[in-house]
């Protein structure tokens, strides 16, 4: 029973002259960070073709997001990127508010800029804790999620939930700091750089790590346009693009911070790129903790959760329970018609939301742009060539979250 | 540069293509024929005033309903020169398909896959256009506003179907019950020992 | 910003495993500090304030029932539809009664809005976490077990029933005083614009040193 199975797994074809292995990597394997799944063609230990299986975590969401009102539909972005949920939870009302056309107060600009940067803090926290598991370093993992559990903390104080967030609300956020909440981050920062430091002791000229890493799954600057890359994936390749520079949301236009590039666009690179982000992104925490203003956290003609012209039907005789079913009255005033793109600098890549609206109170059609669909489609032509231990290198070091990537 | 001159360039370019020029919430959208889509896009990307070389994200909408038609939409933008367009390609229902864009941007391959699977809108010239998040066997387009949200019970996808039929199975199984009647044996064992 | 490459190792470093030992070192002076890991099990952590877990009736202290007025804005805003109430209406008042209440817990995302949009306080997300089970019966809570909840836990964490009440009972952003009065819990003050924390620039009244700080 075992042999048979077996060789399901690895059959050897023949192919002109050498003979090709397919092994299926995934879609359980610690090492692709979820259920991703590899159809790898190897010629001995080199991968000749690679074929990325994704949709095992499908959940439809784009046809959900149909169905729901713009509110109800505001959880289920915890579930995109589930590494680094509050930057979803901003990119989705940075969106609908761009779609509704409503200004967000100043106070929640800031604080959605705060918790986005905590929330790229801990997505590439785990990156590294994970990354670095793969390659086979597995103290930095124990180090990182000591700093991770600190972050995850505060989402809790927050928000009331460490991983599923759901803490930004159309037109604001939830709830407003607290003094507690904010010294402790504050004390965070403060901490953090040497902590960074900590890491980088670890690892960083690690003889080991380098010859992991510099060199490996190299991706030219042109090359990584092409594919679409975006995040530290695209500009360890040497191309200087930044949503947060180049369409600035929130209150990223008022912080000052910089952007890491990288020179080779290999794994060691993409790595170097993020530990620098992470000290980016504690420098825009402490500016946004120094300027902080005071003020409302929504906005005044921010839509109640139960959307307005969103009513319950009522109970039809003799129907046994009512529940929320929903009907909506197309209004332009409420809901104008037209559609939009607007993407934020998540913590994966570039996520964007394209919204049509119909002037009912749902999406018409909601597109998500996940860097991490686009990043694993380009993992076919990063991964020719390269040996099998490499493959697992270069996952990681794209960064990929598979709840985004299938959606 | 602005977006609409951006789209009143296109218009100069290829003016028998170009049929509505929308714009919404500071963007700019530009409704064009399918026709020509790819010497569209290579001449945006080309273009040095334009250098559309980022391709945001490509999805397909269902306007049926509307006026019959599938529109795919490409959200373009330049990464030197920091302007976005949005190109909306019309598709008429009854003959679903378009020009692939892969050859100019080898990101598409999947996003256009993806419409693909969930719209059923062929790219022709794709190199390998498959389903790619829902399963092989898979009937029908979901993201098409015809699809319906619950079927009944016989016209179930089969593989659904397996699936509920081994979840009711396992639900069945008392897992409580089964870790205390093996906690007893072990403890027979014990004791016989 | 360039990322700034690493120099190169010296020969000396190179055969003395200098950057392993610099490793080795802090995970030597690791061990000397006190540990971050809780040994779970055995060892609870207390949720923080507002923590979104298991569900509740809160249990009006007057009348030992819920406060709910069936409203059905709890189950019109369920993002996953899983509360599901039954009333009737009261001959003559019109008052609407509660005859069923139930939750189906294994399909809740704990999202919150439920609690969020109750006007009354009457439908809560308490801060217990453990109630797992091994069967599906024990988490579809009706309207007694919800009760029961509340009063679990209360009973557990020590809170007064009567005044607890948390951030997340409270729609976002709105003033207190604009809220449905009588039925309400009364917020503490750092929990509303008087209290909230500013930054260090926007502590003065004056202006200016915000545009200066946001300028530099
Ligand atoms: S927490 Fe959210 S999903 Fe759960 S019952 Fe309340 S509204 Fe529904
Ligand atoms: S929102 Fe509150 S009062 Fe209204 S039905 Fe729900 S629990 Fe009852």
């Amino acid at each position: 029973m075992m042999g048979t199975e077996f060789r399901n797994l690895a059959v050897p074809v023949r192919d002109g002259e050498s003979e090709l292995f397919t092994v299926q990597m995934g879609p359980q394997h610690p090492a692709t960070h979820g259920v991703l799944k590899l159809n790898l063609w190897m010629d001995g230990e080199t991968v000749v073709r690679c074929d990325p299986d994704a949709g095992y975590l499908h959940r439809g969401f784009e046809k959900i997001a149909e169905n729901k009102t713009y509110a109800q539909f505001l959880p289920l972005t915890d579930r995109l990127d589930y590494i680094s949920a509050m930057a979803n939870n901003v990119g989705y009302c940075v969106a609908v508010e761009a779609l509704l056309r409503i200004e967000v107060p100043l106070r929640a600009q800031y604080i959605r800029t705060m918790v986005a940067e905590m929330a790229r803090i801990t997505g590439h926290l785990l990156w590294l804790a994970t990354h670095a598991l793969d390659i086979g370093a597995m103290t930095v993992f124990l180090y990182c999620f000591r700093e991770r559990g600190l972050l995850l903390d505060l989402f809790e104080e927050l928000s009331g939930a460490r991983l599923t967030t759901t803490y930004t609300r159309i037109g604001g956020v939830r709830q407003d700091v607290t003094a507690r909440a904010m010294e402790k981050l504050a004390r965070f920062v403060e901490e953090f750089p040497s902590r960074i430091a900590e890491y980088e002791t670890l690892i960083d000229t690690n003889r080991i790590w380098l010859k992991r890493t510099k060199g490996i799954g190299c991706v030219s600057a042109e090359q990584a346009v092409q594919l679409g890359f975006t995040g530290p994936s695209l500009r360890a390749s040497g191309v200087d693009y930044d949503v947060r520079k180049h369409r600035p949301y929130c209150a990223y236009d008022k912080v000052q911070f910089e952007v890491p590039i990288g020179v080779n666009g290999d794994v060691y690179d993409r790595y170097r790129c993020r530990m620098e982000e992470l000290r980016q992104s504690a420098l825009i925490i402490r500016q946004c903790l120094e300027q902080l203003p005071p003020g409302a956290i929504v906005a005044d003609n921010a839509p109640d959760l139960v959307m307005p012209l969103a009513r319950p039907r009522q109970p039809m005789a003799g129907s046994s329970l009512a529940t929320g079913y929903i009907e909506l009255v197309p209004n332009n005033d409420v809901y104008p018609e037209g559609d939009v793109y607007v993407s934020i600098e998540g913590s994966k890549g570039e996520l964007g939301f394209y919204f049509v609206s119909d002037g009912g109170g749902r999406p018409y059609r909601m597109h998500i742009r996940s860097p991490s669909y686009i990043h694993i489609g380009g993992l076919a032509t990063v991964c020719e060539g390269v040996l099998v231990a490499d493959v697992i290198a270069i996952i990681g070091s794209l960064d990929v979250v598979l709840g985004e990537c299938d959606r | 540069m602005e977006p609409l001159a951006i789209a009143e360039k296109i218009k100069n370019q290829f003016p028998a293509e170009v049929i509505e020029v929308v714009e919404s919430r500071g963007q700019v959208g530009v409704i064009v024929a399918r026709e020509q889509i790819g010497a569209m896009c290579r001449w945006l990307k080309d273009e040095p005033e334009l250098r559309m070389d980022h391709l945001l994200a490509l999805c397909g909408v269902d306007y049926v309903a509307k006026n019959g038609t599938y529109e795919v939409v490409y959200n373009l933008c330049s990464i030197p020169l920091r302007h976005m367009i949005r190109l909306r390609a019309r598709v008429p229902a009854d003959d679903c398909r378009i020009d692939s864009v892969t050859c100019l941007w080898r990101g598409a391959d999947w996003l256009e896959r993806e419409c693909f699977d969930l719209l059923g809108i062929v790219f022709d010239g794709h190199p390998d256009l498959r389903r790619i998040l829902l399963p092989e066997g898979w009937e029908g387009y979901p993201l098409r506003k015809t699809y319906p949200l619950r079927l009944p019970a016989e016209q179930e996808w089969q593989g659904y179907v397996q699936l509920k039929e081994l979840s009711r199975e396992l639900s069945r199984f008392d897992f409580y019950s089964d870790m205390l009647s093996n906690q007893a044996k072990a403890g027979a064992n014990e004791a016989k020992k | 910003m360039l990322i700034q490459p690493r120099p190169k190792r010296s020969l000396l470093e190179t055969v003395l495993l200098f950057e392993i030992l610099q490793g080795m070192a802090l995970t030597l002076k690791r061990l000397f500090s006190k540990p971050v890991t809780r040994q779970y099990p055995d060892e609870k952590r207390q949720p923080f304030l507002g923590f979104r877990g298991k569900h509740a009736l809160v249990r009006d202290p007057q009348t030992g029932e819920s406060s709910c007025v069936a409203c059905l804005r709890c189950a019109t805003v369920c993002p996953s539809q899983c509360i599901y109430i039954r009333y009737h209406e009261e001959e003559g008042s019109g008052r609407r009664v509660v005859d069923r209440y139930d939750i189906e817990a294994l399909r809740c995302i704990y999202c919150g809005y439920c609690a969020e949009v109750c006007p009354v306080n009457a439908i809560v997300l308490t801060e217990s976490y453990e109630y797992s089970a091994y069967d599906r019966q024990t988490n579809y809570f009706d309207r007694g077990r919800l009760l029961n909840n509340w009063d679990a836990f209360v009973k557990e964490s020590g809170h007064d029933p009567v005044a607890y009440v948390n951030p997340f009972w409270r729609p976002r952003g709105v003033d207190e005083a604009t809220l449905a009065g009588p039925r309400r819990r009364k917020v503490p003050e750092e929990w509303t614009r008087a209290g909230q924390p500013v930054g260090r620039l926007c502590r003065s009244q004056d202006s200016e040193v915000l545009a200066e700080g946001v300028q530099r």
